[in-house]
């Protein structure tokens, strides 16, 4: 792999993300206040972001913390949202090359964002777009903290901002071109009714890997007859 | 185990061996071929679907839920823009700006019309 190659993927994927850097930035400075205001200190709330890089299990963990939950109740609400990350990595496994701690070090890039544009219908994973899209967010996301932690709330409300739509709208623009066939469609179906349906029963994270398991799941059952069509 | 003198007792031992080195040849074959094959095999399959299955299921659940309640508000018609901008093939960036202005205004008039937030 010539390194021009990789340069041109991390650029890639960098530039795929981009878009997203404002909504992420937006986020990270209110976690890094929010964090402030329930007593961390601001080293505390930046290292939180460097090492978890994850927005919202952060917040989980931050809003039960502040209520006055324990440590470990914290920890639980984080990992119940973080449980996808695992299943995601799995996926997106084969696409990452090296030593263990390389390849321990890359799968810290998987988040939904990052792990949904890596994806390319041509060759699967792919480490390069991993790389280029991770590691901007992961820069926007621990300084954008690290201003919300020292200087204060930029940003006001998110909400007000309409923040909470970016990330949806992405993932409707890279869906739009996998709507490719009457599989697709039923793929779709399938894991938005299992989300619909388990939303109010589990806690929150959760729905999104019952729907990774069901669709694997008839996948595994189903005949592999009519593969074609859905890449 | 029978505790048998001279030949046979060599046999036991090398038998012994030779399963070990069967089964541990099984194992290495096991997992470096047959199993991690099929199951690279099977991901390869899974993985076009599980894409669209997390999509659908990430927008399902950052649209329409609050922690564990079913809910409806403005990122809905956030959702609609988007869709819409994807239809009409609007860059990545204005759809997703689409979306957000398209929200904010959503609960912008839903504030101004019961004095509470969406």
């Amino acid at each position: 792999m010539s390194s021009s190659r990789s340069w041109k993927g991390y650029w890639t994927g960098a530039r795929l993300v981009a878009p997203l850097a404002l909504a992420i930035g937006a986020l990270g400075v209110v976690f890094g206040y929010i964090a402030r205001k329930s007593g961390l200190t601001a080293g505390a709330a930046i290292a939180m972001s460097a090492t978890a890089f994850a927005g919202s299990p952060q917040f989980a963990a931050l809003s039960v913390f502040t209520a006055g939950g324990s440590l470990i109740a914290a920890a639980a609400a984080a990992a119940g949202l973080a449980t996808r990350f695992g299943a995601m990595s799995v996926v997106a496994a084969p696409a990452l090359e090296g030593p263990l701690w390389k390849r321990l070090l890359l799968s810290q890039l998987v988040v939904d964002e990052t792990w949904a544009v890596a994806y390319s219908s041509r060759q699967g994973f792919d480490r390069e777009l991993l790389i280029g899209a991770g590691v901007s967010l992961y820069i926007v996301h621990t300084a954008s903290t690290a201003l919300g932690a020292t200087i204060g709330n930029l940003v006001g409300t998110p909400e007000t901002w309409g923040v909470d739509s970016v990330s949806p709208a992405l993932f409707v623009i890279l869906m739009a071109p996998r709507l490719d066939s009457n599989k697709s469609w039923l793929t779709i179906a399938v894991a938005a009714v299992v989300s619909i349906a388990a939303i109010p029963f589990a806690p929150p994270g959760i729905p999104i890997l019952l729907a990774m398991a069901v669709v694997a799941i008839v996948a595994v059952l189903a005949p592999p007859a009519d593969d074609r069509g859905c890449r | 185990m029978i505790e048998v003198a001279g030949e046979p007792r060599v046999d036991v031992e090398s038998a012994h061996r030779g399963t070990t080195i069967a089964i541990k040849g099984v194992g290495a074959v096991l997992s470096s071929q047959t199993s991690s094959t099929r199951v690279s095999l099977l991901l390869e399959r899974l993985t076009p679907l599980l894409v669209r299955g997390v999509l659908a299921s990430l927008i399902v659940v950052q649209v329409f839920s609050t922690d564990r309640h079913l809910t409806i508000d403005a990122r809905a018609m956030g959702l609609l823009a988007a869709i819409v901008a994807v239809r009409l093939r609007a860059s990545p960036a204005l759809i997703l700006v689409a979306a957000a202005l398209t929200t904010a205004i959503g609960r912008l008039i839903y504030a101004q019309a019961t004095g509470k937030m969406s």
